[in-house]
């Protein structure tokens, strides 16, 4: 016990050094593990927003950019799809269910979408999740809006509420709907997806907003009242794109490519499943690339900590003596160096994990705001206690190389330093 | 412990041993197997084609016949026979479902691509499979792959002339040729 006090004061004593090897050992795990958390994250966040649809059409673009835009609302969409269009492959035999999805405008930075109740019965998020309210009903009025839960949390919206919703997706205050507002009739649950930060309106109600624009503007000697707006036939004549549930899961080639032969007009149909798959093979080059800089970095602060041992062993020379006199053995003098080196890389792992929490804390606001995805924050996965144990491990190792110094010195020193 | 009970137990465990290598031991099939006997599609396409041959030109009962041909090479009947057997097929994976590391549930289909080009296979050349509460771990898109599992057969659920396949996989391994 008298040598680990010992130990412990002549650490102290050597504060400054310890604190930053401790500091920079702490951030690259930080990097390690956050690199890593968030890759897994994000992937299980992307991937837990859309389930059970089969297809998702739009108007032919990148695969990649139709279901970014029509479900995680990243990019927008170069076209629409056509009324007549979407109705008629709606009829398809083996089409079960659709969701049309009419997205473009906004309200205070939270995307519009036009959509149809099939909308409430039929998405699917985390494999069989459904959509729920947490108050209030789905709408049913022309100018009804039900809420994501991030907008009413946010914005300190309830039920019964009127809004109004902005032309474009930039809500400047400049061009707005504010002649026909929506009334707020219920708010979703939290999803931990992009649905969170959604208002959602009928498909109608976004016909009746646009009623009396032309060419991209309002036009004040036109303007039709919400009132006289409802006498009128609010059929859309396009939407942006939307997802469809087929009866049979293995029917999906089939109308895949009846949509994509579609003669009317150019459409696309993606399986969204597929689509994913090839976004994590696209960047996964990028994911090792990142691991492996985080793990370079690692390595950097172990290096650190044997530097700092290393020079810090000239000095302790005659404290080694010291101990050596007092009853050390060489071996004790190993243990010594050995043992501070892993209490060092321990405080280390500690502290960096603390920080990794912390900012992850901190971030995942950030990345909902921006992305609309919720980041889990759970204990360390199986493979992050693997990443924790191979620096302490390597720590001990490294570690090792001071500590045999030690020792010969220990050895030729004996009791009198010839320095 | 009760002597005789051991020797129950110890019996009832060596009865049942034969079951349990049964149920591990999977048929090998191939996609051909997947197809009834005597399943010919080129003899709907001579059929049909006979029929149109005698239709005028523009004739909307020949575009009427196209959508049947079509429809009947999309539902291409499957082999009952083969239901709630224990097989082990080998395919490429199109994903479905899946948390971004491993995949829960997917499509097997015997040719590469089979999601771009065209004809897009019959559905008896078309197998869902779930994989319940083992997910399998993907290496990248269109992994070959070996699929153990209950072979089912399953209707649609408007469409009842239709069939397809679904195997309840009990494991699924990168396919080694």
């Amino acid at each position: 016990m008298a040598i680990l006090a010992l130990a412990a004061k002549s650490l102290l004593n050597r504060r400054v050094t310890a604190l930053l090897v401790i500091l920079s050992i702490a951030l690259s795990v930080v990097l390690l593990l956050g690199v890593e958390r968030l890759r897994t994250q994000a992937r299980a966040a992307f991937a837990n927003t859309i389930s059970e649809t089969d297809l998702i059409v739009g108007a032919r673009t990148g695969a990649t950019a139709l279901l970014l835009h029509s479900v995680f609302r990243i990019g927008y969409a170069t076209n629409n799809v056509s009324w007549t269009s979407y109705q008629e492959i709606a009829r398809h035999p083996r089409v079960r269910w659709t969701i049309p999805l009419s997205l473009g405008d906004s309200h205070r930075g939270f995307a519009v979408l036009g959509t149809s109740p099939d909308y409430f019965r039929h998405y699917r998020y985390a494999r069989t999740r459904g959509l729920e309210l947490e108050t209030g009903a789905i709408f049913d009025d022309v100018y009804d809006a039900v809420l994501g839960a991030d907008v009413a949390r946010e914005l300190g919206y309830r039920a019964g509420q009127e809004i109004v919703v902005a032309h474009g997706a930039v809500d400047a205050g400049v061009s707005r709907h504010d002649d026909k507002p929506f009334r707020v009739v219920g708010i979703l649950r939290k999803t931990g997806t992009p649905v969170d930060r959604t208002v959602h309106v009928t498909l109608a109600g976004l016909e009746a907003i646009h009623v009396d624009w032309q060419s991209g503007m309002q036009i004040p000697a036109a303007a039709v009242s919400a009132e006289a707006a409802r006498r009128l036939d609010l059929t859309p004549r396009s939407i942006t794109a939307f997802l469809i549930g087929l009866d049979s899961r293995t029917a999906v080639f089939h109308v895949q490519r009846f949509v994509n032969d579609y003669r009317k007009e150019p459409l696309l149909a993606i399986l969204p499943g597929v689509v994913l798959q090839e976004l994590w093979d696209a960047i996964g080059v990028a994911e090792q690339a990142l691991l492996g800089v985080s793990a370079l970095v690692a390595l950097v602060g172990l290096c650190g900590m044997v530097t700092a041992l290393l020079t810090g062993l000239n000095e302790r020379r005659r404290e080694m003596a010291v101990l050596r006199s007092v009853g050390a053995r060489p071996r004790h003098i190993l243990a010594l160096v050995v043992g501070e080196a892993t209490a060092l890389a321990a405080a280390g792992v500690l502290l960096g994990v603390g920080l990794l929490y912390v900012t992850l804390f901190v971030a995942r606001g950030l990345i909902q705001s921006r992305l609309g995805l919720w980041i889990e924050i759970g204990f360390p996965s199986p493979h992050e206690w693997l990443l924790l144990a191979a620096v302490l491990l390597a720590s001990v190792v490294a570690g090792l190389w001071p500590a045999l110094r030690a020792y010969r010195y220990s050895l030729t020193d004996g009791m009198t330093v010839h320095v | 412990m009760n002597p005789l009970l051991v020797l129950v137990l110890v019996a009832a465990t060596w009865l049942g041993a034969p079951a349990a290598l049964a149920q591990e031991r999977p048929e090998v099939i191939d996609w051909k197997h997947l197809v009834p006997a005597g399943y010919d599609p080129s003899e709907l396409v001579r059929k049909y084609q006979k029929e149109v041959s005698s239709l005028p030109d523009n004739d909307p009962r020949a575009a009427r016949m196209a959508e049947r041909l079509r429809q009947a090479w999309e539902n291409a009947p499957v082999v009952q026979s083969l239901s709630n057997k224990v097989v082990k097929l080998s395919g490429f994976l199109v994903t479905l479902e899946g948390d971004g590391k491993a995949v829960s549930e997917f499509l097997l289909v015997p040719y590469f691509g089979a999601c771009i080009h065209v004809p897009p296979p019959p559905s008896n050349q078309v197998v869902l499979v779930r994989t319940g509460t083992r997910p399998f771990k993907v290496n990248q898109m269109f992994d070959m792959v070996s699929v153990t599992g209950t072979l089912r057969t399953e209707r649609a659920r408007n469409d009842l002339a239709s069939a397809s396949y679904l195997i309840e996989a009990t494991q699924v391994e990168v396919h080694k040729p």
